[in-house]
């Protein structure tokens, strides 16, 4: 299977950090923070959505890599999928070490936070992405 | 068992539905997988709860009313409900004479279709279309919203808090999502998922009329679910500490 770079890292986010399951919702902010810090080609292209920054690529994606067995679901109890990455999607990791340091630390970064703690920190660095949030930028800050 | 729902927006219409469908079968009632919205023209969309064979042939009657192309005059309603009234009436009576030697009590209920039309004007209008069994008719978008099925109560306790003529489209697909996601996980109303959502509404270069993708309800869907998260963190923050009472 052929594998473009954006799928790739996004393989290689589900396997940093101790391959550690993520929500949609993490993988799309950590995705979002990636490609606003490292500028890649040919990645994701982000547009101000109802819960920040979103790409629908990235959803139309993390359906492929799941139908073909690279990554699978979880459910959890507050209906989030959790996705992680499986054996047979850790053969199409790339080995650029910059890039895996890079994922880590976001992914790390991401998951330390908890859901309003996640957005207010997007809103707070990347404003014009909050444009069309539901969630109110200024009454976030006070939380 | 059925929950189609219309919201009236600022600046267009959403319709969604839940993906569960009732049909006959020797054995008795199955359950199936079947939309509910459908596209009539470029401009309008239509949604029904009832039995599936009236809400197809229903279907079939409006999409070859040409004057559904234009805007809604009452000469092109009465000739709808006419149409319409014909199909009803003629099952009706069928059910009758089929059951009449039944005791009333063990008769099944009859084969009916509640509809709802929304429309897009040429003049900016926005029309909800109300027909119910009876063919008689109302025009439901000053209200806000219409809604039909079974889970419709629900449907009706969720969405009159809301003014949805000051919400727009993106809003109003969260609504409307929200609105049929909780009727589905709430109500004992058999109804089930897939969710689909519907919009029409203007654009610069005329009408966009369209079913979510499959990527967009995913993304529907998180929003909705950060909502809850919200909720709940929220709520975490807010609520006063045993301590402090």
């Amino acid at each position: 299977m052929k594998l473009s770079l954006r799928q790739k890292i996004t393989l290689l986010l589900l396997s940093a950090y101790n391959k550690k399951p993520m929500s949609p919702l993490q993988i799309m902010k950590s995705l979002f923070l990636y490609a606003q810090e490292e500028k890649p080609q040919d990645f994701y292209e982000f547009v101000p959505y109802l819960y920040g920054p979103c790409s629908f690529d990235v959803y139309a994606d993390l359906k492929l890599l799941e139908s073909s067995g690279l990554i699978t679901s979880y459910p959890t109890s507050r209906e989030w999928s959790f996705f992680g990455i499986t054996s047979e999607g850790e053969k199409y990791l790339m080995t650029d070490t910059k890039v895996v340091q890079k994922l880590d630390k976001i992914k790390k970064e991401v998951l330390s936070k908890s859901f309003i703690e996640l957005l207010k920190y997007v809103y707070s660095n990347y404003p014009e992405f909050a444009q069309n949030s539901i969630f109110n930028s200024e009454a976030l800050k006070k939380l | 068992m059925t929950l189609v729902i219309a919201l009236n927006c600022k600046d267009g219409i959403v319709m969604a539905s839940d993906g569960q469908a009732t049909a006959g079968s020797s054995g008795g009632p199955v359950r199936i997988k079947g939309e509910k919205i459908f596209k009539i023209n470029d401009s309008t969309l239509f949604g029904a709860s009832g039995s599936v064979g009236n809400i197809q042939r229903s279907l079939e009657i409006i999409r070859t009313i040409k004057g559904l192309e234009g805007d809604c005059n009452s000469a092109m309603m009465d000739n709808v409900k006419q149409q319409l009234f014909l199909i009803y009436h003629a099952d009706l009576q069928r059910h009758v004479t089929f059951y009449k030697a039944l005791n009333p009590n063990q008769i099944p209920p009859p084969p009916i279709a509640d509809v709802i039309i929304a429309k897009l004007q040429e003049n900016g209008e926005q029309i909800i279309w109300h027909i119910a069994p009876d063919c008689s008719d109302e025009l439901l978008q000053d209200l806000g919203y219409a809604c039909t099925g079974s889970g419709d109560i629900f449907a009706h306790t969720l969405l009159k808090s809301y003014e949805i003529k000051n919400i727009d489209v993106e809003r109003g697909k969260l609504l409307a999502y929200n609105t049929i996601k909780l009727g589905i996980e709430i109500g004992a109303y058999g109804l089930g998922e897939p969710i689909y959502i519907w919009f029409i509404k203007n654009i610069e270069n005329g009408i966009e009329i369209k079913k979510l993708s499959d990527e967009e309800m995913m993304a529907l869907k998180d929003t909705w679910l950060s909502w809850k998260e919200a909720e709940r963190e929220i709520f975490g923050k807010i609520q006063i500490k045993s301590s402090e009472k």
